[in-house]
């Protein structure tokens, strides 16, 4: 015990090096994208899943792959696509010929990583998505009558494309819940763009280093839970949570208690990550954001008076009160 | 709450202490303004009654009565005024003069029971900083200035208010129709015709209530001399030829004063019988008159 609180206190004693060279090294292949990469991050320390939704062609999956290498986790993509099956994400049994004799040994799915990008979810059927969606929740996959716990840490990034929604099956409201942000990626400015093409029409291809191990990151998961909120900062963000549910005017549907849990974790992770000990009145507002966008549905008053999601929970934040 | 962070207790304290003196200060402040403006608007009025009644020698009751009304509205007022302030809030006071502590103290107080290295961290800093917090610097000394400086301007205001004699701001002619109405109060015998003393064309008394001094000569045998009560200061007897052993009745000796004349005989009784602002009135009336 005395050693692993050494080690906590020495993670934290360093833990803005280890932050700051993540930022860099990431630095080295994603041009630009600090929020999202920032936000990627927190999902990662808290123990949560993302939904990322951006249009084609942004880096998504490189972000996400670096980020691994990073972090030295295990990496898995899944392409979503409609005639994928449940047992192509959480793995299947198999016939297997040994001494002489069959037996069935559990191949598993590419689920069993520490960082899944299950890319276009939405456009995986129904069944499929549960299954997947049961992975996130439960961290462990049931395959006939046997359970397999997932590795720690694990992560699924999903992925959306907003574009092609032909024939696609968007995520229902209760499963988009069970993620704890919705990042989005926005085109790079020109000098980003720039540099961008400057970087990977050459012959050699940027690489990463491994920042941290497996054991770095969990203390990390460990610490973000010990930084301290003050009572007034929780109800803050109680509050906002609970005035969208208030909400009458432009909101059909608001935020459960798991986005109350969600954004005092990610505002939390947020604190850590920028160096402070303890979370400031920004962490909360600024987290509310990514944990409200997918979990708000708002109602036809606001379509026809063209208010956004963002519109809607700016004015929350400003109106809502500490109780 | 916040016990194992001595010094947010100790400055707590000190802000406690703070606004005992705030309070203090503004209760003296009022009382003394309170008094002042009743000695100017002469609320004593109401307490004429115990005007001569004295608790020590120089301080009659109705003044001790309108010092105590003066002290009781005040403290009625200081905690009227300080039960609607908000309750002391230590960390919000000590947050707002120091930027850096900011949400921090809040957060290190209510964590204060959490044991982890960040909350440990969090607390380290905040107590080294707090021992920098001067409470001091938190007092609000230009009110408290404010409060002596008004105290010591009501003290002499009502020391100078004190001092001065009553202005009664009456004319001499309020005085003649208060006179006439006396008049109506106080028998004829009160007022007898005098060598100086003439009776208006109206029936009321001329108002020359001072008499010229006189001497009265007795000629006679067994001459029965009565003296009657307040005429004079003295009554000096001489007679001539052979000392008789005649007793005399001794007159009263009464201080000289307005009325010492011959129109003060019997009436002087009656005179005393009147109010204290009457006859405040009637002294003044023969002050003015003395004056023209």
């Amino acid at each position: 015990m005395n050693n692993n609180t050494e080690d906590l206190s020495d993670t934290y004693r360093h833990s803005g090096d280890i932050f700051q060279s993540i930022f860099d090294e990431i630095g080295k292949v994603i041009v630009g994208q600090r929020e999202a990469v920032t936000q990627i991050l927190i999902t990662i320390l808290c123990d949560g899943h993302a939904l990322i939704e951006s249009n084609p062609g942004l880096g998504k999956t490189l972000t996400v792959s670096t980020m691994s290498q990073i972090l030295d986790l295990k990496f898995n993509r899944i392409q979503c696509t409609p005639d994928l099956m449940p047992s192509d994400i959480t793995g299947t049994y198999v016939v297997e010929e040994r001494d002489g004799g069959k037996e069935f040994r559990f191949e598993p799915g590419p689920v069993f990583a520490n960082i899944v990008l299950a890319d276009e979810i939405n456009r995986a059927s129904p069944k499929t998505q549960s299954a997947l969606l049961e992975s996130m929740q439960e961290k462990q996959v049931t395959v006939g009558n046997e359970t397999y716990l997932l590795d720690r840490p694990f992560f699924v990034l999903a992925t959306q494309n907003p574009i092609e929604m032909e024939g696609t099956f968007p995520l229902p409201e209760a499963q988009l819940d069970r993620f704890l942000l919705k990042i989005n990626l926005d085109y790079p400015t020109f000098e980003e763009e720039d540099e961008i093409v400057e970087r990977y029409t050459r012959n050699v291809a940027p690489s990463v280093n491994r920042i941290l191990t497996r054991d770095k990151l969990l203390e990390l998961q460990t610490l973000v839970r010990d930084v301290p909120i003050s009572d007034e900062m929780k109800k803050r963000a109680i509050n906002i949570v609970i005035q969208t549910r208030k909400d009458a005017e432009f909101i059909e549907f608001g935020a459960s208690p798991r986005a109350s849990i969600g954004l005092i974790l990610a505002a939390k992770a947020r604190a850590l990550i920028n160096g402070r000990n303890f979370v400031s009145e920004e962490d909360v507002v600024k987290m509310a954001y990514p944990v409200l966008k997918h979990r708000i549905i708002l109602n036809f008053e606001s379509q026809r008076k063209g208010v956004t999601l963002e519109h809607v929970i700016d004015g929350i934040i400003k109106h809502a009160k500490i109780l | 709450m916040y016990d194992d962070i001595d010094d947010i207790e100790k400055i707590s304290r000190a802000f406690h202490r703070h606004r005992f003196y705030y309070k203090l200060a503004d209760f003296i402040a009022l009382t003394l303004l309170l008094y002042a403006l009743s000695y100017y608007f002469n609320v004593g009025s109401l307490f004429s009654q115990y005007i001569e009644y004295y608790i020590v020698d120089a301080i009659s009751l109705d003044e001790i009565l309108v010092m105590a009304l003066s002290i009781l509205v005040s403290a009625v007022l200081v905690i009227i005024l300080y039960i609607r302030k908000p309750a002391i809030d230590t960390i919000g006071m000590i947050e707002s003069r120091n930027g850096w502590m900011q949400k921090r103290l809040k957060a290190a107080c209510d964590t204060i029971n959490e044991d982890n290295v960040v909350a440990a961290d969090l607390r380290n800093q905040v107590t080294s900083r707090l021992k920098d917090v001067d409470a001091g610097s938190f007092l609000n000394r230009r009110h408290l200035l404010t409060m002596i400086i008004a105290s010591v301007v009501l003290t002499i205001a009502s020391a100078g208010l004190f001092t001065t004699q009553t202005h009664v701001d009456i004319t001499p002619e309020d005085i003649t129709t208060l006179v006439d109405e006396l008049e109506g109060k106080l028998p004829d015998s009160a007022f007898p015709p005098g060598d100086n003393q003439t009776s208006s064309p109206d029936g009321g008394l001329d108002e020359d209530i001072y008499g010229e001094s006189s001497i009265a000569s007795l000629e006679g045998e067994n001459v029965e001399l009565v003296i009657i009560p307040g005429i004079g200061t003295s009554v000096t007897i001489r007679h001539a030829g052979q000392d008789d052993d005649v007793q005399f009745v001794p007159s009263q000796t009464y201080p000289v004063d307005v009325v010492s004349s011959t129109a003060a005989d019997e009436s002087y009784q009656l005179l005393q019988q009147l109010s204290i602002l009457d006859r405040d009135l009637i002294r003044e009336y023969a002050i003015q008159m003395s004056q023209q």
